[in-house]
């Protein structure tokens, strides 16, 4: 077993995932992030192992000054990612904490030894709605995470945090283009926006092309569940704007929102049809799907979260009604092979994962779980 | 010329390789609309708009890309067009007229909208730069390149003189 000296192990499961939202019954979560850069130094892809340790000082103590720890980051300390054991990284990366890039970067300095410190280094604040990274693709990536459809608190905190480091830092700027970063494609506001949202009504109603097509066309990206490519997973979906310059900050907001507001009532609609014309179908799925998680001794990450999204839609349609959507949620974190692990403190085999994980699924399910039937 | 595997006529659009009902792999070509007619076309127009202009950028390098080249940091739009990524802000400027176009394309506009940064905050920046310089003097000298060092401790003399 490798040493855990962060508190990794006491980390319990983040707060933002309760959520009692209307919004949560479709709306997983909502995100907001913000892309800078320091003046002066190349971005990262192109600064020395000086420079980055240079921007890492200069960011963390802007980070550090006192009314933006207490703020913003009470009782945090960066976490330098080369510090930590590949488990734990992992385990940032499943929560949605650091990006799979800001890692890969992390291995793949590790593996050219180039400088002793890698000028890399996260914060994260305790209940793990604000993250901030230290250069990944930009200098500087920071974002606010809330439950359900949340952008307005969000924003708010994330806009805060920017005024905050701002003051303190020198950011690179241009009248033309805004916030300069290492991609074009993030250039302006900096800001990227996105919902991850469960569809599974339009998927069964095989509406979900026509609208997701509808969405993609008036410039908004789509992706499946955990970021990469187009496959989805369990009917969820991630919605993000592509545009970031040319538009204010409240105006990508409000255009995210509608998106959101519009998928949300196409789901809804979906979610009618089937209960009034597929009810029995619906039924037998949810209740399949929720027998094999009861039953299951060996399941993969895959197979339980598709059929955890398919018992959350029938948690949504009021078909299972002694699990609550906030159970769901965590089961969604806890599932994934790093948190695994980090939940019970040991490394396991796959094998060993599977049977764990259909364990601690059972578990959670009979512990909310007085079932009628 | 190929075929489609389906309709036997229009010039082929797309190879796929699929398992079959026997579970043979097998190489199917596909026409535009039968490709459109089996949902295949569907994934690729799917394709996020950014990422296929990104995608679009690592195609025809030209000889003249190399020759482009950022005089703050030296990339070339070259590399540039193979990594999607710009070395630093100058390179804003570098490139600028191959630039516009492609955030042009990015985002529909050319003009930042949002938020700016504070103004009156020279004093800030000033200490800024000064705490920068530092540490650029801390490496020189354990680099143990005096000349740079005293250049640098020149410099933040001056600043600090001025402020």
């Amino acid at each position: 077993m490798k040493e855990t000296k962060l508190s990794f192990t006491n980390r319990t499961l983040p707060i933002w995932l309760e959520s009692d939202k209307a919004s949560s019954l479709t709306v997983l979560s909502s995100r907001v992030r913000f892309a800078r850069n320091l003046a002066g130094y190349p971005f990262p892809t192109k600064a020395t192992a000086n420079e980055l340790d240079e921007i890492l000082e200069m960011i963390s103590h802007a980070v550090k000054k006192e009314e933006t720890l207490n703020k913003f980051f009470p009782d945090s300390e960066p976490i330098a990612i080369d510090k930590i054991t590949p488990l734990q990284a992992e385990f940032l990366v499943e929560r949605h904490l650091i990006s799979p890039d800001f890692l890969h970067r992390m291995t793949k300095k590790k593996d050219s030894k180039s400088s002793g410190s890698f000028g890399r280094a996260a914060f994260i604040n305790q209940d793990e709605t604000v993250s901030l990274m230290i250069n990944e693709e930009d200098h500087l990536r920071f974002q606010v995470l809330a439950a359900g459809l949340n952008f307005t608190d969000s924003f708010r905190k994330l806009n805060e945090l920017d005024d905050c480091l701002e003051s303190l830092l020198r950011y690179a700027y241009s009248q033309q283009y805004g916030f300069l970063t290492a991609c074009p494609s993030n250039v302006g506001t900096g800001l990227r926006a996105s919902v991850m949202i469960h569809l599974p009504g339009l998927v069964l109603t095989k509406e979900i092309d026509k609208v997701l097509r509808a969405i993609w066309q008036i410039g908004y990206a789509v992706r499946g569940l955990y970021g990469e490519g187009t496959e989805t997973r369990g009917y969820f979906f991630q919605i993000s704007n592509t545009v970031s310059l040319g538009q204010s900050e409240a105006e990508i907001i409000e255009g995210i929102e509608k998106v959101t507001n519009q998928l949300i009532s196409h789901e809804e609609k979906a979610r009618e049809y089937l209960s009034k014309n597929m009810k029995s179908e619906i039924e037998d799925k949810v209740f399949r799907a929720h027998a094999l998680l009861n039953s299951a001794r060996l399941i993969t990450s895959e197979e339980a979260l598709n059929l955890l999204a398919t018992v959350r839609l029938g948690v949504a349609m009021k078909i299972i009604t002694n699990i609550t959507l906030t159970a769901l949620n965590k089961i969604m974190f806890l599932l994934k092979p790093a948190n695994l692990q980090v939940f019970y403190n040991q490394e396991m085999s796959p094998h060993e994962r599977d049977e764990k994980r259909a364990a601690l699924i059972r578990q959670i399910l009979t512990e909310t779980s007085q079932l009628p039937i | 010329m190929k075929k489609c595997s389906l309709c036997h006529k229009e010039e082929i659009t797309i190879v796929m390789t699929v398992i079959d009902k026997d579970g043979q792999v097998i190489e199917l070509s596909l026409c535009k609309e039968c490709a459109a007619k089996k949902g295949v076309g569907e994934i690729k127009k799917a394709k996020l708009n950014t990422e296929a202009i990104l995608a679009e950028l690592q195609e025809k390098i030209s000889e003249e890309d190399h020759s482009l080249i950022c005089i703050n940091c030296g990339l070339s739009f070259a590399d540039f067009r193979r990594q999607g990524r710009l070395g630093c802000e100058q390179c804003y400027e570098s490139f600028a007229s191959r630039l516009q176009p492609i955030i042009k394309r990015l985002h529909n506009a050319t003009q930042h909208m949002g938020k700016g940064i504070t103004e009156g905050k020279k004093k800030m920046t000033e200490r800024f730069e000064i705490k920068k310089l530092r540490l650029t003097l801390q490496n020189a000298i354990t680099k143990e390149d005096y000349e740079k060092a005293a250049k640098i401790r020149d410099q933040i003399r001056k600043m600090r003189t001025q402020q």
